[in-house]
């Protein structure tokens, strides 16, 4: 298999995965009656998507989504006969061919799925016999009704044969699809848009590479594969005269490929001529997108002026005419090429790539500009073009940052999927609500927090939301339901899951952290706030008997444990018989901050800069020590924790003296403090490393930074140092697994 | 098990490599480390400290740009830390996804060994911290020379 192939899988993996994500929320309610859009979309998914497999050979795909598409077309028909068994194999359906679409990108091959794919394929068939047996409909009829677009030989010529016939049935059945359709979204219009210009650009290079090259049959092959999938695109998103051109265009190219037709210039011209055609539609539709969004009867508006190339009746009598047409047509195409495109796509490696190069120009633009070699020199003209230099860095690393945002959407619908599942496998009853979806977050950290993040929405439906019967007993509505919702919150996301279920009993967790050894029986005086926090202790996952009583604390360990190494946090509160709500705090970005620097001895720490309120100096006279040996400082009214950085990270440092010292009043979370240290360096922006896989977390700090000198500074984790300051018995020396 | 799934698609040109130990001392005793979990040698040079971690963690160094974990490897192998000296050199060793420093007393040559020769070590040695030596064998001029297992010098407890 050639590489052009192999790109072109590629990008149908990739499109078709798309494409399953957007309808995958749609399934859930392909049974209403009201609004058949939703089946027909997913219907047009699996279309797509055999049509495809089809032409790249890929046999199992093909059939599985030939069969779920026989499937779909019954249920369309009969939206009452849909059960919520007939919408759990739609789902499994879809997962699969995820799979082997995932399997296709790596593989280029679909071969190892073949017994899933088999005992799918019998699952469908079960569900479309007993369908077929309740309906008493006519198998046969069905397979009719379908319109299978084939690439064998005879379809295409049928097609051609029966000339504007054909077509135009196949367009009134799209376009049927299409009004009542509000649910292609402008999304997946705007990536059809720029997939299909993608082609148009390459489809010409190739025939003029083919006007070279005439018997390259890859390279016809290549096009033609290319046109069939604008052809495929276009029908699924409603454009007829697109899908028109496009399958003239093929049955061009199928004749050259059976040596019925042979490539000379007259035959290339009026392949671009027809390429053009459909990009000046393409194009057409972009404005008219940019103006206006109801798109559907633009399209239909637009359509009468658009000038056409009629290619089969025209053929071969019109080619001088046609030829110098197609020479304005290309002048233009070169300038239409010069309007913005919409997106493009790129891989995420060359994006991380960037990502990382720009952390390391700032890095090294602090190296030249706070050089020591320049420390003593004046340097007016220098420092002009230094500063410039922080500002332009600035702004590249800002929008660096905002090409890797993404929307919350996707992981969101996945939760929905999931509340269904579980709560048909549990036997309750949950609504899933969402806010805030379109909170947008870096793509790497929301990779990390899907499985958390999962976690708890299966935890709040397992042990959280009680079964219908217990739920009526206690007087709530049978349905239990499940928040999830996202926003900002200063530099931070909020994401919170809450339940409405039973909640998590303090009295119950104590005794059981009590019999486990996680607390000592005689520390009676914990608040309940704090006793539930215990359920995020290792010692509770592992055990069975806390979910049998009170629920809880399955794994919640790693949850925290994930969330913390994206230097986010995880909270939790609860009322007994109200629900038990989770609270995710995660930074908007990992890899760069603004820091405060200062220093400890010999080392150098880091502080975010947004935490630090104040920096003075003091005398012993606002210090009090407790017997405990624990300082607290007087400060603007107020009795702070007085944190030496040098006793909780074990330095030695230049100054043990509070008067000699430098004291910060930083912010917390939820309380503020007071650390003290040597000296302050000043601010600088930083780019986040952590510490290697090898060493993994470290208490009290988040990671390390590159410092101008070359040597190496560590980043205080604020949240972390004062659970160590309260309790310094927990610094354990926890390390390599 | 890493090594030899590398070898096997590459034997031709891997085999030379086979035997090959960089020899090091700690006191006076010679060590070895399989050669191809080295990536290069460099000087003692000054570190950062890292709190709150395990004892034979020294701290941190950047290495052009890179930060690697420095480890004292007299303290992991349960021996008593000496001052270091100009002698003192930091080896780069890699295993699987993991980069750190090894800090020895002093790097000696790469040597040939003859796995067939070597033995494991005996049994009245298995002290706890023999779980570390792959094998002893000899180099050759008579010289014992203790080869470390790096994977368990990484990743055990």
């Amino acid at each position: 298999m050639d590489n052009e192939t192999k790109e072109m899988i590629k990008s149908f993996v990739i499109e078709s995965l798309d494409s399953l994500d957007l309808v995958e929320p749609l399934i859930e309610n392909i049974n209403d009656p009201n609004d058949k859009e939703n089946i027909n979309s997913v219907f047009r998914v699996f279309h797509t998507i055999k049509g495809l497999s089809l032409f790249f050979g890929l046999n199992n795909l093909n059939s599985l989504t030939h069969k779920a598409e026989t499937l779909l077309d019954i249920l369309r028909k009969n939206p009452s006969s849909i059960d919520d068994n007939i919408i759990s194999l739609i789902y499994s359906t879809l997962d699969l061919i995820r799979e082997i679409l995932i399997l296709v990108s790596n593989e280029f091959s679909d071969e190892k799925e073949t017994n899933d794919v088999e005992n799918m394929l019998f699952l469908l068939d079960d569900a479309i016999r007993s369908l077929q047996t309740s309906i008493g409909e006519n198998p046969r009829e069905i397979i009719q009704n379908e319109f299978i677009p084939n690439d064998s030989d005879a379809e295409i010529i049928n097609s051609v044969d029966e000339g504007d016939n054909s077509e135009n049935k196949i367009d009134d059945s799209t376009i049927q699809q299409l009004d009542s359709n509000n649910l292609i979204s402008q999304e997946m219009i705007e990536s059809y848009l720029s997939d299909t210009k993608d082609y148009l650009d390459n489809i010409d290079n190739m025939l003029i590479q083919l006007e070279k090259d005439p018997n390259n049959y890859e390279l016809i092959s290549n096009i033609f594969g290319m046109i069939h999938s604008i052809k495929g695109n276009s029908g699924f998103m409603g454009y007829g005269e697109i899908q028109d051109i496009a399958m003239e265009t093929e049955t061009i190219l199928d004749s050259i490929r059976k040596n019925e037709l042979f490539v000379e210039s007259n035959i290339i011209s009026i392949l671009l001529s027809n390429t053009e055609a459909i990009r000046k539609r393409i194009n057409q539709i972009s404005e008219k997108i940019n103006q206006s969004s109801n798109l559907a009867l633009e399209e239909e508006q637009l359509s009468p002026q658009a000038p056409t190339a009629q290619i089969p009746q025209q053929k071969i009598e019109k080619q001088t005419n046609v030829e110098t047409q197609t020479q304005e047509q290309i002048d233009s195409a070169k300038n239409q090429n010069n309007t913005p495109k919409l997106d493009i796509r790129v891989d995420t490696t060359k994006i991380d790539k960037l990502f990382d190069l720009v952390g390391e120009l700032i890095t090294t633009g602090n190296m030249i500009t706070n050089n020591p070699d320049l420390a003593e020199l004046q340097l007016p003209n220098f420092s002009k073009a230094a500063s410039q230099l922080n500002k332009i860095t600035r702004e590249l690393q800002e929008i660096t940052m905002s090409v890797r945002m993404m929307p919350l959407n996707g992981l969101f619908n996945k939760m929905k999927r999931l509340v269904r599942d579980t709560s048909l496998k549990l036997g309750k009853k949950a609504n899933l609500i969402m806010s805030g979806q379109e909170t947008e977050m870096d793509k790497n950290i929301i990779e990390q927090i899907s499985d958390p993040l999962m976690h708890l929405v299966r935890n709040a439906l397992d042990h959280g939301i009680e079964t219908p019967e217990e739920r009526i007993a206690k007087g709530k509505p049978e349905t239990g339901t499940i928040h999830l919702a996202a926003r900002y919150d200063g530099n931070e996301i909020l994401i919170t899951v809450s339940d409405d279920g039973e909640g998590i009993n303090p009295e119950i967790i104590k005794k059981k952290a009590i019999e486990r050894g996680i607390i000592d029986p005689n520390e009676s005086n914990i608040s309940d706030k704090d006793i539930i926090q215990l359920i995020f202790e290792p010692g509770f996952s592992t055990a069975k008997v806390v979910t049998d009583i009170s629920g809880r604390g399955v794994g919640l360990d790693v949850v925290k444990k994930n969330i913390e190494k994206l230097q986010g946090s995880v909270d939790v509160s609860s009322k007994v018989n109200e629900g038990t709500t989770f609270t995710l705090r995660i930074p908007l970005t990992l890899a760069i901050m603004d820091a405060l620097l200062v220093k400890v001895g010999d080392t150098v720490f880091a502080l975010p800069l947004l935490n630090v309120i104040e920096t003075f100096k003091t005398d012993s006279q606002t210090i009090t020590k407790t017997m405990d040996g624990v300082e607290m400082i007087k400060i603007h009214d107020k009795l702070l924790p007085f944190i030496r950085l040098y006793d909780i990270f074990k330095i030695e440092p230049k100054y043990y003296n509070i008067e000699q010292g430098l004291v910060l009043l930083i912010q917390g979370k939820n309380e503020q403090c007071c650390f003290f240290v040597d000296e302050l360096l000043g601010n600088q922006q930083i780019v986040i490393k952590g510490f290697s896989d090898y060493i993994g977390n470290v208490r009290g700090l988040t990671g390390c930074m590159i410092l101008n000198d070359g040597n190496i500074g560590l980043i205080i984790d604020i949240e972390n140092t004062l659970k160590l300051f309260e309790n310094p018995f927990t610094i354990a020396n926890e390390i390599i697994s | 098990m890493e090594n030899n799934s590398q070898f096997d698609n590459n034997f031709e040109s891997e085999s030379e490599q086979l035997n090959k130990y960089l020899a090091f001392n700690i006191g006076d005793e010679i060590y070895g480390i399989f050669v191809k979990n080295i990536n290069e040698i460099i000087g003692m040079r000054s570190f950062t400290a890292l709190p709150n971690v395990p004892k034979f963690i020294k701290g941190l160094i950047n290495l052009r740009g890179n930060v690697f974990p420095l480890i004292e490897l007299r303290e992991r192998i349960g021996l008593q830390k000496i001052p270091y000296t100009s002698k003192t050199c930091i080896i780069i060793v890699s295993f699987n996804q993991y980069s750190v420093g090894l800090i020895v007393d002093n790097v000696l040559e790469v040597v040939d060994i003859d796995i067939k020769k070597s033995i494991p070590p005996p049994q009245t040695y298995k002290g706890t911290q023999s779980k570390y030596i792959q094998s002893i064998s000899k180099i050759d001029n008579d010289e014992v020379i203790i080869l470390l297992d790096i994977e368990k010098l990484l990743i055990s407890q």
